[in-house]
């Protein structure tokens, strides 16, 4: 069942949103060649802590930090560690809070130093990809207007979306219905209704769309070790535009 | 954070069955009734008019696609036998035999 939220849910999830926000903000003033992803995942902890929240990701679903850190060809739910992060990386950081029992997820990925021109085309298409999706996240649409605006701008620009690993409805929980897939044919699925609360985020792979999970049991990684970048944001639907509730 | 979705079949998407009478038999997806319980076709004994349904949990669900097959499928648009059997060769590896044979 897909919930639509009252303005007071919305009002926990835009706080819970907006911490997500300034967290990564935060890391993206300290994300440079030396510094490690557990370092950038104390000081996550610390600032979501230090604004009031919690951090959502800690112990969910058993995942060990604050934060997931992917880096390069880790596609999403790395666990920080002591990889010290080196000039020309592209690293993704998705953040998740809680705040009075309502959720907010967001990521972003980041250039570590100088990176490459195919790195930055990446980040680009990926971050306006997400952008494309949050478009189609008005009342009236269907749910796959979202999937098939984000696909489309993706292989128009020669990169591949992620299948296995799909965006999700949030409120109450981190992980509600819907699913929303980047990608498929648009009109299908649910009709999209105000109130309704998604996290949007395109996976964008640089090479093939087929990943792999690691060893541990979390990292994604893309199976032909090419580049993968990853931009969230968590919105309501609105008539009209929708509200993006992770900003700062 | 992302969910996964991995495991669960697509339409488009080569399957074995793991139980039944056609036990190591290749499939691709023909319809997805639920998370449950798909529709599946190999264009041989299961033709498209007459898919076979099959229980997920009695299917080996591979991570290979085929993706022209899945596309034609997510749009509605009707789908031949031949192009079934050809998808299957494909990614089963028996792509280039097929070929030898005519």
């Amino acid at each position: 069942m897909i919930s639509r939220k009252s303005e007071r849910e919305l009002s926990y999830m835009r706080d819970a949103g907006r911490i997500v926000a300034l967290t990564l903000q935060e890391l993206e003033k300290v994300i440079r060649p030396g510094v490690t992803t557990g370092e950038l995942d104390a000081l996550a902890e610390a600032f979501i802590r230090q604004q009031g929240a919690e951090p959502a990701f800690k112990g969910l679903y058993g995942f060990p930090a604050s934060i997931c850190a992917s880096v390069n060809e880790q596609v999403v739910h790395g666990i920080p560690g002591p990889r010290r992060l080196e000039e020309g990386d592209i690293i993704s950081i998705d953040v998740g809070t809680v705040v009075m029992g309502y959720y907010g997820d967001g990521a972003a990925t980041f250039a570590v130093g100088k990176i490459k021109k195919e790195a930055k085309k990446l980040l680009q298409v990926t971050r306006e990809a997400l952008n494309k999706g949050i478009r189609k996240a008005v009342a009236g649409n269907r749910l796959s207007d979202i999937s098939h605006a984000v696909q489309s701008y993706v292989e128009n620009h020669g990169f591949s979306v992620v299948r296995d690993f799909v965006g999700h409805g949030i409120g109450a929980k981190m992980h509600e219905d819907p699913q929303v897939p980047n990608f498929g044919p648009p009109g299908r699925g649910p009709r999209l209704e105000t109130g309704m609360t998604l996290a949007i985020e395109p996976m964008v792979n640089a090479g093939t769309y087929a990943v792999k999970v690691l060893r541990d049991n979390w990292t994604v990684v893309t199976e032909d070790g090419k580049l993968s970048a990853h931009f969230e944001h968590t919105v309501a639907v609105r008539d009209g535009a929708a509200e993006i509730l992770t900003r700062p | 954070m992302s969910v996964d979705d991995r495991g669960k079949p697509r339409l488009g998407q080569l399957v074995s069955s793991r139980a039944g009478r056609d036990r190591g038999r290749y499939y691709l997806v023909y319809e997805v009734i639920s998370e449950r319980l798909v529709r599946v076709v190999d264009g041989i004994v299961r033709r498209v008019d007459n898919p076979k349904e099959k229980n997920t949990k009695h299917l080996s669900v591979y991570s290979a696609t085929a993706v022209g097959v899945a596309g034609k499928l997510a749009s509605g648009e009707r789908v031949t036998n031949a192009e079934i059997r050809y998808a299957i060769a494909e990614l089963t590896g028996r792509g280039s035999k097929l070929h030898e044979d005519g």
